[in-house]
């Protein structure tokens, strides 16, 4: 899948060095109208799910402290590597609030520049293959409940099967509620920190 | 600010629908593909803003350094974070 989603994006960037840059404003449109299908579909495949209130009730208070603790963090993180690689704190900001949700949270900074788009996608891969190698260590020395931090957003999807291969259901279930807050702040918080 | 909330308004429409069952069975058990179409249309899209803009071609090994960097930190902010606030909550580990 990963392979798969750097393959469409390399394929279009080499469409896009053949074609003119007078192009460039339709993009935004095709990014806008297929962004909002996207989200309508992710809200449909969420809602399938009718387990979904009773599951979230078990978790308890960790419910909303573990997605909160977790977007903290990332926030800061970013913000503090970001100033020290000269940055502005609100692009900063922006690349730590995508939660390693790569492919939306690019998408979204696409038509503030391009330049932080990349840097947005790359971050975010990055994110999700160091969460892949890391879980299981972080599982085993530090805790269940921390294990799910490095995943961020994709706790819910990619990494879960990893959470719950090596923690317990408990933790796996609130890995699907965390990854599920994470997913809806992703849209909020990324254009929160670009577009005013 | 508008598309924050034209986003979040759509993702709320569809899990209500969803949810409620009024989504037609064809459509909902398609959505996976359709989610799927969506995305690949939109990396396309979005690897054609690259090719069309210079300036990320020309920094892309330093966009790649700082893409490991940011990685890095936000996992390890996280996992403090999260360490430090079960620690407030007095939650005991769980290993």
């Amino acid at each position: 899948m990963t392979f798969k989603i750097i393959l469409a994006v390399i394929a279009g960037t080499l469409v896009g060095l053949a074609l003119p840059d007078t192009l460039y404003a339709t993009t935004d449109t095709l990014l806008t109208v297929g962004l909002c299908l996207l989200l309508f579909f992710v809200g449909i495949d969420i809602g399938k799910n009718k387990n979904v209130f009773s599951d979230i009730k078990r978790t308890g208070v960790l419910f909303f402290v573990v997605p909160i603790a977790i977007a903290v963090g990332s926030l800061l993180g970013a913000i503090m590597v970001g100033t020290f690689l000269g940055y502005p704190l609100n692009e900063s900001g922006a690349i730590g609030s995508g939660m390693g949700w790569y492919t939306l949270s690019s998408i979204i900074i696409a038509p503030y520049s391009s330049e932080l788009s990349v840097l947005a996608f790359l971050t975010n891969v990055m994110r999700e293959v160091f969460a892949i190698a890391l879980i299981p260590i972080i599982a085993k020395r530090i805790g269940f409940i921390e294990a799910i931090s490095p995943a961020g957003a994709t706790a819910m999807d990619t990494t879960l099967p990893i959470i719950s291969q090596n923690t317990n259901s408990e933790t796996a279930i609130l890995s699907f509620s965390t990854g599920l807050i994470l997913s809806t702040l992703v849209p909020i918080l990324v254009p929160l920190f670009l577009f005013r | 600010m508008s598309s924050i909330l034209l986003y979040l308004a759509l993702l709320i429409v569809g899990g209500f629908l969803s949810y409620k069952g009024w989504i037609h069975q064809g459509l909902s058990n398609k959505i996976d593909k359709l989610q799927l179409a969506c995305l690949f249309v939109l990396l396309f899209v979005m690897g054609l803003r690259i090719g069309m803009d210079d300036r990320v071609l020309d920094a892309f090994a330093q966009i790649g350094l700082h893409a490991i960097l940011f990685g890095i930190f936000t996992i390890i902010g996280s996992v403090l974070t999260v360490h430090l606030m079960l620690k407030v909550f007095n939650r005991k580990a769980v290993k």
